[in-house]
């Protein structure tokens, strides 16, 4: 009886080992399936050409160019760096160049305002956001997946730029200089990737031309303001504009970010 | 030109009978006698007590007249001259030739006009050689003979037949003719009867006489408008060097050249100028070119206009605040002088204005009162205590900043409202506030106020506000840490608790900075004050603001003001100018509904004198600072007055005015000259420069006008001589330093043929409340009292005279043994009886000195009226009145 109790629970045991098992590839096989099944399907954008607009705009101050941000309202002229500080900010929707930008450089910042989507659970894009107040909707993980193109529109031209890196630096940083050769600008994508609060699964390197698009915050209160920065390199020749794969790393843990908005 | 000459013939004279002599001053009558008919010649300027009609032709005797009765034989005398042997007494017949006596009246006629003219009938006409020939027209048809006499010499004095004579000038063609007559040659004609067997067969008539024409009034063509040897043609040509046409009036240059070169132009010229013409041109133009010699020839430019009126306006925006706000409108102008233009050694003030005018206003933006309860910003308080860390780990430094997000306010507003959480709630309230906008937000995203609230938790004791956000967050009796970079952690505690930080704990070890503060946090809202009351202080509050900001930022500003000389830049001067700053004036603030800032700026006192080219700057025109000669009185210098009379005896000059004092030998400077001589502004550069804002002067108004006024001066000087050019000995001034001329002058013209007077007797030394010529007679005025009085100014009553002495014999004898006495003052070795023995002494702040040798009455006697103490009543007057008892200042300005 003993005998037929231990074989018995031998044959559980047995049978515990082989679910265990069976489980546990079933999963790996599950995961391997999704890694594989992941298709980079080509998708349309829909900025408007900013050309003929950008020409027509009468303002007193040079315009270096427009922005526009995929899943945003942000649709606005890059001003002149020194004088855009005297617009009205309150009631006039306009960007500015850094003004540590030098012309023929790479890596120009583009900064605009933020001054109510300061909060830690950012305000999703609506119409009463303007200027760069929607940039923050970055920050949730489920807006920056689905929202990863960029259009930049200077030298009469609209140009396509793939975000790559999103994230939060404080006052600090020297972040605003643009970038006079490839190693200033291999060094500058692979600090802003590592800062980034997502892995893009997209290439860039010292040979892209790289734009990053900056505002303000009081994410984590008043005594850290912060900066939060969306870095994006230009389409390549030949390169289509296609949906590729955004996932939440470490830093978006260790920053307590948010998956989702509520 | 034979018109011309005519006009030129001077005398005729007529005669019957010989001796030919000036009508005016012989006369001469037939007179016929018992004994015959007698030509009667008498000189009527002796003869003044009888004429013809008292004489007796019956008493002729011995070739005289008998003298009437009760006449003295002085008083005149006949000459008497048988013509015929009968006459017919008082029946008008005449029994010798000439048979008619008005013959040679109508020959004179014929050949002389009333005017002493001569007629068409004789022509003169000169013979290229300095002579003259003539053509007399035998308008009788040869009924005459023509006889030429010249002078006296050959005259036919006695009345004798033609037969007594075979020199009758030829007739050919109906005309006489003369040839080589010399000029101002008296030429005599006779006429005698011809042949007609009348019984009068070369009975004399009469002559006619005439002179031929001075040299000087033959005109003959001018050969130097052909003959290139003169150099005319050369001259006509001639510009002074770097004259251009654009600097220059061709139309009075050349106007000019032709008054003072006349030789090159005319058409004609005397014949009697003819040997010197060469000489005459050579002078004349080296005359003309001589006028041209100081003038400085300056380039063109702007024109003689001055940029000295800007207009500026600008809108500007300068505060706003929740309740209130104003727009301000700027306006700028500035205004200069015109040019100015002065004679050497006068002076000249430049005034610029420089004004801001701001005209703002204020405007109510918001209402008292917009907030419902609940974001009403007037909350109520609570006091609460916590610890902040910044962590200074891995991530960096957490530092606070403004780019791209809120200002200040915001984030104070923000403190205030939730401890700094940045709830949606307090985000709008603030943003309300502080950007004075009310933007609605709907809760599309993130997570809604009402759920946030509910998050956070507060405990009894301690809570640890983020705790659950995640991160290495511990709790150990109270106290709570975090090691999150980049991240601050806040701990509240509420409920009268006390609180605390240790910083070991609450920053993980070290790595940050904690920080124990208390705060004002919003623990709830009291309607009841709300709302308009605490809204209304606020805007008050700000009304009362914005004025004290409007007032506060007017800016004052600096100006400069800049003369340049270019002389000072030339020679051995030194080439120091005065560049002088002063702050702005009168800044009148006007404040509450509008605000006006008007800075007018009156130049600073600067003073340059150009004999050394220093510059001395005076910084206000008090009374306490004035200038005087330096030792070597070659330059003005700024001396503060002391108190004592010794300090004041020093000074030579009192303050002066806002001017700037040009060189008594400064050169012409932007000046050209006329074809009168009068002197003109040129523009060259600018030498007076005005500006305001610029090149280091404080900018004006809120919109930082600034501008610079350009314009310039000229000096002009006609005695002008450059110190370092060989001396002209055909100008007054040969030499540098302070010159004086002295000269006789014709009282009845003191500046003869234009001479022009210096700065000192024109209107440059007129009163214009510059004390160094403040007593000064006009000297206009002066000149023309001078001019009218002539040499009255000399008579004892004319009131002119200052002084009066008596030179008595002792007088005499006690200056001769005065002037033993003087010692060589100069240690020349010469007796040069000047002892320079003056007593000075200082009156009105001016240094008076006057002869001692005239004090001395035991050597003088002074004349009824005069004395020494009168004398020296009116000594530091320019001129005296009243027989010298008082000061002249009828004739000042």
């Amino acid at each position: 009886m003993r005998r037929k109790i231990k074989r018995i629970i031998l044959l559980l045991c047995i049978l515990i080992l082989v679910c265990i098992v069976f489980l546990l590839i079933s999963i790996n096989l599950k995961h391997e399936d999704t890694k594989d099944n992941y298709v980079a399907e080509e998708i349309t954008l829909n900025f408007e050409s900013r050309v003929e607009k950008l020409k027509s705009l009468e303002t007193d101050y040079y315009k270096f160019g427009w922005i526009q941000v995929q899943g945003t309202n942000i649709d606005v002229p890059i001003l002149d760096t020194a004088s855009a500080g005297a617009v009205d900010q309150i009631n006039y929707s306009y960007s500015w160049m850094s003004p540590n930008y030098n012309t023929g450089e790479n890596r120009p910042v583009i900064m605009g305002h933020n001054i109510v989507n300061v909060s830690n659970t950012p305000l999703l894009p609506n119409a009463e956001l303007q200027n760069f107040e929607e940039i923050m909707a970055f920050s949730y993980y489920g807006f920056a997946k689905d929202n990863l193109y960029i259009q930049y529109t200077t030298d009469n031209k609209d140009e396509i730029y793939l975000i790559y890196a999103a994230g939060f630096y404080d006052y600090s940083s020297d972040n605003a200089d643009s970038l006079s050769n490839k190693k200033d600008v291999d060094k500058y994508i692979k600090n802003a990737k590592k800062n980034s609060i997502y892995d893009y699964d997209i290439d860039v390197n010292s040979d892209d031309e790289i734009i990053t698009i900056k505002t303000c915050t009081r994410y984590f209160g008043s005594n850290t303001k912060q900066q939060f920065m969306i870095e994006a390199r230009k389409l390549r020749k030949n390169e289509k504009t296609v949906k590729y794969k955004v996932e939440t790393n470490a830093n978006f843990k260790k920053l307590n970010l948010k998956e989702e908005n509520a | 030109m034979k018109s011309k000459y005519k006009i030129l013939l001077l005398l005729v004279v007529s005669f019957l009978i010989p001796n030919v002599v000036q009508a005016k001053t012989v006369q001469s009558k037939m007179c016929c006698g018992t004994n015959g008919l007698y030509s009667i010649m008498y000189d009527d300027a002796i003869n003044t007590n009888v004429n013809l009609s008292s004489i007796n032709c019956d008493n002729v005797l011995d070739g005289h007249l008998t003298y009437p009765d009760g006449v003295e034989n002085i008083k005149y005398k006949f000459n008497a001259s048988k013509v015929a042997g009968q006459c017919i007494n008082n029946n008008g017949t005449p029994v010798s030739c000439p048979k008619d006596t008005n013959t040679l009246n109508k020959i004179k006629n014929t050949y002389i006009k009333d005017n002493a003219e001569l007629t068409n009938n004789i022509q003169v006409t000169f013979n290229g050689s300095g002579r003259f020939n003539i053509k007399i027209k035998d308008v009788y048809n040869g009924a005459y003979r023509v006889r030429y006499t010249s002078g006296d010499s050959n005259r036919n004095v006695n009345l004798n037949n033609a037969s007594s004579y075979g020199d009758f000038l030829p007739n050919s063609g109906g005309y006489f003719y003369l040839s080589n007559i010399d000029p101002n040659q008296s030429v005599g004609l006779e006429f005698y009867q011809a042949n007609k067997g009348d019984g009068c067969d070369g009975a004399f008539i009469g002559g006619i006489a005439f002179f031929t024409p001075d040299l000087t009034t033959v005109k003959i063509a001018n050969p130097a408008l052909t003959d290139s040897t003169y150099g005319c043609s050369e001259f006509k040509k001639w510009v002074p060097e770097n004259l251009t046409s654009k600097n220059y009036d061709s139309t009075n240059f050349n106007n000019l050249k032709k008054d003072v070169v006349s030789k090159c132009y005319d058409k004609e010229i005397s014949y009697t100028e003819l040997a010197g013409l060469h000489n005459t041109i050579a002078s004349d133009i080296n005359s003309f070119k001589s006028l041209f010699r100081d003038v400085q020839v300056l380039k063109a430019g702007g024109g003689n206009k001055c940029t000295n009126s800007h207009h500026l306006d600008t809108k500007v925006t300068s505060w706003a605040g929740g309740y209130w706000a104003y727009s301000c409108t700027e306006n700028y102008e500035a205004t200069g002088d015109a040019p100015k233009l002065v004679k050497a050694g006068d002076g000249f003030s430049y005034e610029s204005t420089f004004k801001v005018t701001r005209q703002c206003t204020k405007r109510k933006i918001n209402v008292e009162k917009h907030y419902t309860p609940q974001y009403c910003p007037v909350p109520i308080y609570c006091e609460r205590c916590g610890c902040d860390c910044t962590w200074t780990g891995a991530s960096g430094t957490v530092y606070s900043g403004n780019e791209a997000g809120p200002n200040d306010t915001f984030d104070k507003c923000v403190k205030q409202c939730d401890g700094g959480k940045y709830t949606q709630s307090c985000i709008n309230s603030c943003y309300k506030s502080t950007y004075n906008k009310d933007r609605k937000f709907s809760m599309l995203g993130g997570i809604s106020i009402e759920n946030k609230n509910k998050k956070v938790q507060f405990v009894a004791d301690y809570s640890a506000q983020n705790a659950a956000a995640g991160g290495l967050v511990t709790t150990s009796s109270g106290y709570t840490s975090h090691n999150l970079p980049g991240v601050v952690y806040t701990m509240k505690v509420n409920g009268g608790a006390t609180c605390s930080c240790t910083e070991s704990y609450w920053c993980q070890g070290g790595h940050g900075s904690c920080t124990f503060h208390t705060w004002l946090e919003v623990c709830g809202v009291d309607t009841a004050y709300c709302g308009v009351v605490e809204s209304r202080t606020h805007a008050e509050e700000e009304f009362v603001d914005a004025a004290i900001d409007e007032a506060i930022n007017i800016d004052t500003s600096k100006f400069s003001m800049t003369i340049v000389d270019n002389y000072l830049n030339n020679g051995t001067y030194t080439t120091t100018y005065t560049t002088a700053t002063q702050p702005a004036l009168n800044v009148n603030v006007v404040t509450a509904t509008s605000t006006e800032a008007v800075v007018k700026v009156s130049l600073p006192l600067s003073y340059i004198n150009k004999i050394t080219g220093m510059a001395t700057y005076k910084s206000d025109a008090s009374a306490s600072t004035g200038y005087r000669m330096n030792s070597g009185k070659a330059l003005l210098e700024a001396v503060a007055f002391g108190n004592s009379q010794n300090d004041l005896a020093n000074y030579y000059f009192t303050p002066g005015e806002r001017k700037y004092y040009t060189n008594i030998n400064s050169k012409n400077l932007n000046v050209g000259f006329d074809s009168n001589g009068n002197a003109s502004l040129r523009d060259d550069k600018y030498n007076i420069i005005v500006s305001s804002g610029t090149n280091g002067n404080g900018a004006m108004g809120w919109a930082g006008f600034g501008s610079t006024i350009d314009c310039y001066y000229g000096v002009y000087n006609k005695f002008y001589d450059d110190k370092d050019a060989p001396c002209d000995p055909t100008r007054e001034i040969c030499d540098g330093g302070i010159q004086y001329i002295f000269r006789p002058i014709e009282l009845s013209d003191v500046f003869p043929n234009g001479r022009d007077p210096r700065f000192n007797w024109d209107v440059g030394a007129k009163n214009r409340g510059n004390e160094i010529y403040k007593t000064i007679v006009d000297p206009i005025e002066y000149t023309k009292t001078i001019q009218s009085k002539q040499d009255n100014i000399y008579n004892v009553n004319s009131g002119e005279i200052d002084y009066e002495f008596i030179l008595t014999p002792k007088n005499i004898a006690a200056i001769k043994s005065y002037n033993k006495s003087v010692s060589d003052f100069n240690k020349d070795g010469d007796k040069n009886y000047l002892d320079y023995d003056m007593s000075c002494y200082k009156k009105n702040n001016k240094e008076i000195c006057t002869s001692k040798f005239l004090d001395n009455t035991d050597i003088l006697t002074y004349g009824s009226g005069y004395s020494v103490d009168t004398r020296k009543s009116i000594a530091g007057c320019n001129n005296a009145k009243g027989n010298g008892t008082a000061c002249d200042t009828s004739a000042h300005q």
